[in-house]
């Protein structure tokens, strides 16, 4: 029997088993890449808050939400769509409907975002509903207790997720609030000198970070130490540091830090150059060894050491004037007054005296407990008159106001 | 090749059944449509609009339903039947938006010309709240005549919280709350400036007698622009004399009190700023100013007295009294709810039971008023600087508390004493 004759493979066949395995594995691949997808969200592609700042112009013209729109107006389009055919029972079909007739992602967002909260809003009020109060009736502050609280702060960890299903990622209500509000604060706030896609990156990095919710439970009740506040900068810092440069993040501490602020007002009448600031915020931050820095506007000898050591005798002199406490508040108030400055120099050397004497007094045990306190007494009833006298019963007031407590603690130490 | 392509398909296979299986478990997400969903406007059925999409760019249904100003956006929306409710959200969201771009980059500015080595002066912080004040002003005022509704109502629906939308102005008309405002923007700068000065207890007579005098020139000019009863309402609402009654005495029992007695304030020209002390300790205000606030207050009283009747203001305190407390023991009771979670937290760190923890802190509770008197006593017997009576005082606090924890959660009760102590409880 004669055997078929082995047919040779055609040059189709040949091609056809690469193609098949082509084929299958383009579509393990595809398969595989929807099966991992991080968020399985109702949408296409995730919503992006940058999407949803970065529409609406800044301009005065109210620019419509879309990508896609320019200042032509040439074309003339049929709207052939009702809106219940967007309508939908489930979140995920109206998604997928706005998307389909090309409602634009950062509108979807707004849409999704509003309904969501009016869905969830009666639920937030059957766990606490703050009294409502009549325009004749007083404020009343009333808050939710650690039980509804925790409930609430689950409720909206429900929304939350929610809003992660079908968008992607979860809207921050602060930011909503704030934009309905118009209001900047915090960490916006600390980034606003940079340009904004810079901002944008760091503020998406925060959020990434949930620094919104750290720093709000900081804050609540406003019981934060200056210790909490330190440790959150500097982890936010360290957040920053992946998208920022480092000149970058140097700004932001400059600006921001709570050193950087509390040496700003001990440097207020200092007129230091840009240079000698960072000299002196790095010292200060060293001298604090990772601590929160205070600053002593009372007794200025350390920090005046310090300055002589960094800029010589003759800044270190008019550094332990100018940041004196007294000294400060004599100025802020004499200058608003149009008060000279020789005067206030004066003044605040009246304040010096006055405590070197009441010191002095307080130190003379020859003198009787009565004695000592009747001549602070005197001391200080001196130096408020001749401060009247320099800068004016209005400008001295704030500086009489230290000086009284100044010796008042003098006075108390003679008694004790 | 063959045996490549077998393992392939049996990996398409199963990868399939998996995707399949997933679409299986994802749940629908219930939403409940708007109430109404709007017929489509009568008119043409295919409403033809403008878009401001150029020919070259791919088209879209929404894109022609989007406009370059709100109304005609709004008008096109109603044309296809959008509920009314999701325009308002759209479109107050893209209105407040492109307002607060403005802001941001006008701050953004400011901020940058910052010599960071200064602190901001006073003035920096009068143009930037004036900036953003005038901002948002504009912004309400577009919302309001957009939607001929208030902005509060507007954006606490938005977000959920109607109880966030009570404003005081709600009754007045669109075009009179506006006309609020730009008379508010005219006096602001200065009403401010004279509200620090107060806060910073540098407020003289002559700051006074200025404040009476701004108020009054702001009510000359309300009564320009509003109608007298729209004049009437602002002034039992919002007026200064208003605020002082709601902030300085007890509550009104009625509506019709409550304007009786505002309606005495504004006869005396009471405010803030002419009629309390600002509530803050430390501050130096002068004696004259003192004594005029003393006196203006004393005044006040007595004609209110004689107004409401003595048996009407015992009865007013007594009942502001009342609410005090309950507000006073409200606090105790959301504290003590809060120190318990903290400690229950703090034990379950330290392996202590919430059981446990509970009963360390009732019996706490029990022993305060006895350590509290022992520790009174203790504090006048102890010598040395005050520092050293605050960490001698702390040690002995600390050695009572650990014997009470140990009683109640043997060796553990030292744990919790000592993370209490490192968390500063």
């Amino acid at each position: 029997m004669k055997q078929p004759a082995k047919r040779k493979p055609l040059l189709t066949d040949l091609l056809t088993m690469p193609l098949l395995v082509l084929a299958s594995v383009s579509l393990n691949v595809y398969l595989a890449a929807r099966l991992f997808r991080q968020h399985p969200s109702a949408l296409a592609q995730p919503i992006t808050a940058t999407e949803g700042q970065s529409e609406s112009a800044s301009e005065l013209t109210l620019v419509p939400a879309t990508t896609n729109t320019t200042s032509d107006l040439d074309a003339t389009t049929e709207s052939s769509f009702h809106w219940n055919e967007v309508e939908s029972t489930d979140y995920r079909q109206y998604v997928a409907n706005l998307r389909a007739v090309g409602c634009p992602d950062p509108i979807i967002r707004d849409i999704i975002q509003a309904d969501v909260n009016q869905l969830f809003a009666a639920r937030f009020q059957t766990i606490w509903k703050p009294p409502v109060t009549a325009y004749w009736q007083k404020n009343r502050n009333a808050q939710p207790n650690p039980e509804q609280r925790k409930q609430l702060l689950a409720l909206d960890k429900e929304r939350s997720a929610v809003f992660q299903e079908l968008l992607g990622s979860k809207p921050s209500q602060q930011a909503l609030i704030d934009t309905l509000y118009l209001q900047l604060h915090g960490s916006e706030q600390q980034l606003l000198f940079l340009p904004p896609d810079k901002r944008e990156a760091a503020l998406k990095a925060l959020a990434e970070a949930d620094f919104e919710t750290r720093e709000m439970e900081l804050h609540e009740g406003g019981r934060s130490s200056p210790g909490d506040e330190k440790k959150l900068f500097d982890e936010k810092l360290k957040v920053l540091a992946d998208v920022l440069s480092p000149e970058e993040i140097e700004e932001f501490r400059l600006r921001n830090s709570q050193t950087a602020q509390t040496l700003r007002m001990e440097v207020e009448y200092f007129d230091c150059t840009p240079e000698e600031f960072k000299t002196l915020l790095a010292a200060r931050e060293q001298k604090a060894g990772g601590k929160v820095y205070t600053a002593d506007l009372l007794n200025r000898t350390a920090a005046t050491e310090e300055v002589r050591k960094l800029f010589g005798e003759e800044r270190a002199k008019e550094f332990e004037r100018v940041t004196d406490l007294l000294y400060i508040n004599a100025r802020r108030s004499a200058e608003k007054e149009g008060v000279a400055l020789e005067r206030i120099e004066q003044a605040w050397q009246v304040t010096r005296d006055a405590r070197s004497a009441a010191d002095l007094i307080a130190q003379n045990t020859s003198l009787s407990v009565e004695e000592r306190q009747r001549q602070v007494q005197a001391c200080k009833e001196q130096a408020e008159a001749r401060l009247i006298e320099l800068l004016g019963e209005k400008a001295s007031r704030a500086v009489r106001r230290d000086l009284r407590t100044l010796l008042g603690v003098t006075e108390a130490r003679v008694r004790s | 090749m063959k045996r490549i392509l077998q393992i392939s398909l049996a990996l398409n296979v199963a990868l399939l059944a998996i995707v399949g299986w997933r679409r299986s478990r994802e749940t629908p997400m219930p939403r409940t449509p708007r109430g109404e969903i709007r017929q489509a406007s009568p008119g043409p059925s295919n409403l033809p609009v403008r878009s401001r999409v150029p020919r070259t760019q791919p088209s879209s249904p929404w894109t022609a339903i989007e406009g370059k100003d709100s109304r005609t956006f709004i008008e096109n929306l109603r044309a296809i039947g959008c509920p009314e409710q999701t325009i308002r959200d759209m479109v107050t969201l893209r209105i407040c938006r492109a307002y607060r771009n403005r802001l941001l980059e006008a701050n953004a500015e400011s901020v940058r010309a910052w010599d960071y080595t200064r602190q901001p002066s006073r003035d920096y912080w009068s143009e930037h709240n004036e900036r953003q004040q005038d901002l948002r002003d504009e912004m309400i005022t577009t919302l309001e005549s957009l939607f001929g509704q208030s902005w509060k109502s507007l954006t606490s629906s938005l977000l959920g919280r109607p109880d966030w939308g009570t404003d005081p102005s709600e009754p007045l008309s669109v075009e009179a709350r506006r006309k609020i405002r730009e008379v508010d923007k005219k006096y602001r700068r200065e009403s401010s400036e004279l509200q620090q000065r107060r806060w910073m207890g540098e407020l003289d007579l002559a700051d006074m007698a200025r404040s009476r005098e701004l108020e009054r020139e702001k009510r000359a000019s309300l009564a320009g622009v509003l109608s007298p009863p729209e004049l009437e309402e602002y002034l039992y609402r919002q007026s200064a004399a208003a605020d002082y009654v709601r902030r300085n005495l007890p509550e009104a029992g009625t509506e019709s009190e409550f304007r009786t007695m505002v309606e005495l304030a504004l006869d005396m020209e009471m405010s803030d700023p002419t009629g309390s002390l600002p509530d803050r300790h430390g501050l130096m205000v002068s004696d004259d100013v003192k004594r005029e606030l003393q006196q203006r207050k004393t005044e006040f009283d007595q004609r209110l007295k004689d107004l409401l009747g003595e048996t009407r203001i015992a009865e007013q305190t007594a009942e502001e009294q009342v609410r005090e407390e309950a507000v006073k023991q409200e606090r105790k009771a959301r504290d003590e709810q809060r120190v318990q979670q903290e400690l229950s937290a703090m034990a379950a760190e330290v392996g202590v039971s919430a059981e446990d923890a509970a009963r360390f802190f009732k019996r706490i509770k029990e022993l305060e008023p006895t350590l509290n008197q022992k520790f009174k006593e203790m504090e006048k017997n102890l010598a040395g600087t005050p520092e050293e009576k605050t960490k001698q005082l702390g040690i002995a606090i600390k050695a009572e508390m650990e014997k009470v924890a140990v009683e109640i959660m043997g060796e553990k009760g030292r744990a919790l004493i000592a993370k209490m102590a490192k968390s500063g409880g």
